[in-house]
């Protein structure tokens, strides 16, 4: 940052009267993000998904378990948009409410992981001490070990269903916002804000609230829509090792996993659940892309 | 008469590191009375800047450690002070501003809503009425443009910033006010603006100001009297007029013929050669002895104490002995 941008040129111009109306800095970078275009794509695909799975039963003829053992594996075809599955279900209706419980799944494992990182990084990033060494070392046990290992760990714990698979999930990426966190409290603690707040007599946890953590979080909410994007594979994961979502749920990974025995006979009942994988992961790794250099602040000017 | 405000004495304050400890303030004394304007001068990490954070309780302790002496301010010690106790003299009995008007303002608030935030840790007024107040403590800095308060820092001035820092420090109307080169990272015109705000306030609020420096320019602009630290001790002390028209010890002498003068061309510019010591590794005897042209043998040998000579000039030189009997303060540092 320049420290010799204050000039008589910009005094002038902010006593001016009449000056436009004033923007907080959020505003700001969400109009720079209407303006990317990858992140506007990366949106407008997870804004597709989710508004299928919130209208889902209105689209469909069929039930995402309707069986019609007449109608096995039937290439996609005006009647069955994405063709049947080998009991005869309509892979388009099962697809889409997969993308409910994916989106799900995502939602709630990443709100669970920020929550509880994020508080966590807090208290370690600002008070430090045994508290900062306690919570640094939990974060290096769960990194050390492979992530979706520790996930299969932890649902062979709870026993194998989807909401077992979303607790896994959060715990499992707890630790990649715990430290993302405390790093960034760290160096918003040094600011010089932080310590003015002081002189005039604040409080730490006040401090705490109202000028770390709101300087703190850009970079979590990058994060987590990337996040987003890996708790949708994890769950597709667990799901097609059977540890995640359990029949019939229509869960794309578990969909794949179901599809194996037909890749050559009847590569529909793959391609559909994949490709829904694929966007739905792309489309929050754009939007993650996006946000990141929108408020990354060397991306600025 | 004059009462004084903040008494400093014999004040030590050490940082315990891991490669040694580093006597960052080393017995200062220093007094402000009331409604004065004291300037603390010195280079770069002579512990101006530790000294004042000490007042303000804001040393971070560890690896700070307060080693003896005393912080005195309006008949109250604070050497001892707690978190609460502490958060209710600050920015209510003594405020501080600092060097940096570009980064001191939380970018996400508004300057409306950091300046309330800052009236409502000491007073109890509802939201209307601490609007009210900011916005009168806005005007009382020469800001009285419609709209200020929604403002965000980032539209802002550097010189603008630095008045809305100093809004918020006067706000509670504190009895000191500590300004750790508030001016350094400003053009100079906005600078003498600054000074002068600063200067008024001082007149028309009876806030007393340490103005921390390394700018004589500044000091010779604002200040009642001076107060020059050199590695972590006061070298000297005097009022404003004595200290620059008789300098007495060497290395005030040698800062005041450091000052570049307009319309003077010199061959080469003057500076106190050697370098400041390493605080780890104190020099015995004087701490400027080695940079020192006047330096005796007596001078590498015993730390001299802070002696007075007269009109409340003080200066921790041997040079003085023979002229005023050693200030009474300091009996243990030497033995003649």
């Amino acid at each position: 940052m320049s420290t010799n941008t204050p000039t008589i040129q910009k005094e002038e111009q902010g006593t001016g009267p009449g000056t436009e109306p004033v923007d907080s800095p959020l505003r700001d970078n969400l109009r720079a993000l209407l303006r990317h275009r990858s992140a506007m794509i990366g949106g407008g695909i997870i804004l597709f998904f989710i508004l299928i799975a919130l209208i889902a039963p209105l689209l469909l003829p069929y039930g995402y378990n309707q069986i019609d053992p007449d109608a096995r594996l039937q290439a996609p075809s005006g009647e069955h948009w994405f063709g049947t599955d080998d009991f005869g279900r309509d892979i388009f209706a099962r697809v889409i409410y997969g993308a409910r419980i994916s989106l799900w799944v995502g939602f709630f494992a990443i709100s669970g992981s920020i929550v509880v990182g994020s508080a966590l990084g807090l208290i370690a990033g600002f008070y430090g001490g045994w508290r900062d060494t306690l919570i640094s070392r939990l974060f290096d046990i769960l990194l050390a070990f492979p992530a979706i290992l520790l996930a299969i760990a932890i649902v062979a714990m709870l026993g194998p269903s989807l909401e077992n698979a979303m607790y896994a999930i959060a715990i499992i990426n707890v630790p990649t916002f715990g430290r993302l966190m405390r790093s960034r409290v760290l160096a918003v603690k040094q600011e010089d804000y932080v310590l003015a707040a002081r002189a005039i007599g604040m409080k730490d946890r006040r401090i705490l609230f109202s000028h770390i953590l709101p300087n703190s979080w850009t970079p979590i909410m990058v994060q987590g829509t990337l996040g987003f994007a890996t708790a949708v594979l994890e769950a597709a994961a667990l799901g097609f090792i059977g540890m995640g979502a359990q029949p019939p749920e229509p869960e794309w990974g578990k969909m794949l996993s179901d599809s194996r025995a037909f890749i050559q006979s009847a590569p529909w009942t793959m391609v559909f659940p994949g490709l829904a994988i694929m966007l739905t992961v792309l489309g929050f790794n754009l939007l993650g892309d996006g946000l990141r250099d929108v408020f990354d602040p060397r991306m600025k000017q | 008469m004059v009462r004084p405000l903040l008494e400093i004495s014999r004040f030590k304050m050490y940082f315990h590191t891991d490669k040694g400890v580093v006597k960052a303030v080393d017995d200062v004394d220093l007094t402000v009375n009331e409604g004065e304007v004291v300037g603390l001068v010195g280079e770069s990490g002579c512990g101006k800047s530790v000294t004042s954070l000490s007042v303000m309780g804001l040393v971070p302790r560890p690896p700070g450690r307060v080693e003896g002496g005393s912080i005195r301010l309006a008949d109250r010690e604070l050497t001892h002070l707690k978190g609460r106790e502490w958060r209710k003299i600050r920015g209510n009995v003594v405020s501080m501003i600092f060097q940096e008007p570009m980064t001191s303002l939380n970018p996400v608030f508004t300057i409306g809503d950091q300046i309330v935030e800052a009236i409502r840790q000491h007073r109890k007024l509802d939201k209307k009425a601490a609007r009210r107040l900011a916005a009168d403590s806005l005007q009382e800095v020469g800001i009285s443009r419609k709209g200020i308060l929604e403002e965000y820092p980032h539209q802002l001035s550097g010189g603008m910033r630095q008045r809305v820092m100093i809004a918020m420090a006067m706000v509670c109307r504190p009895k000191l006010l500590i300004a750790d080169e508030p001016t350094t990272a400003l053009d100079v015109t906005i600078q003498a603006q600054i000074l002068d705000l600063m200067r008024r306030l001082n007149r028309e609020t009876g806030t007393a100001i340490l103005m921390i420096t390394h700018d004589l320019g500044v000091v010779a602009e604002m200040c009642d009297r001076v107060v020059v630290m050199y590695a972590g001790q006061v070298v000297e002390e005097a009022d404003v007029n004595t200290l620059f028209n008789q300098p007495r010890h060497p290395y005030t002498q040698g800062l005041l013929q450091s000052i570049p003068r307009l319309g003077q061309r010199a061959e080469r510019l003057y500076s106190i050669p050697g370098n400041v010591p390493n605080p780890k590794q104190m020099p015995t005897g004087c701490r400027f002895a080695p940079r020192c042209e006047y330096a005796m043998n007596i001078c590498r040998t015993e730390e001299p104490g802070l002696f007075a000579i007269g009109d409340g000039q003080n200066s921790r030189c041997w040079l003085h002995v023979d002229k005023k009997e050693e200030a009474d303060r300091d009996p243990t540092t030497t033995t003649s």
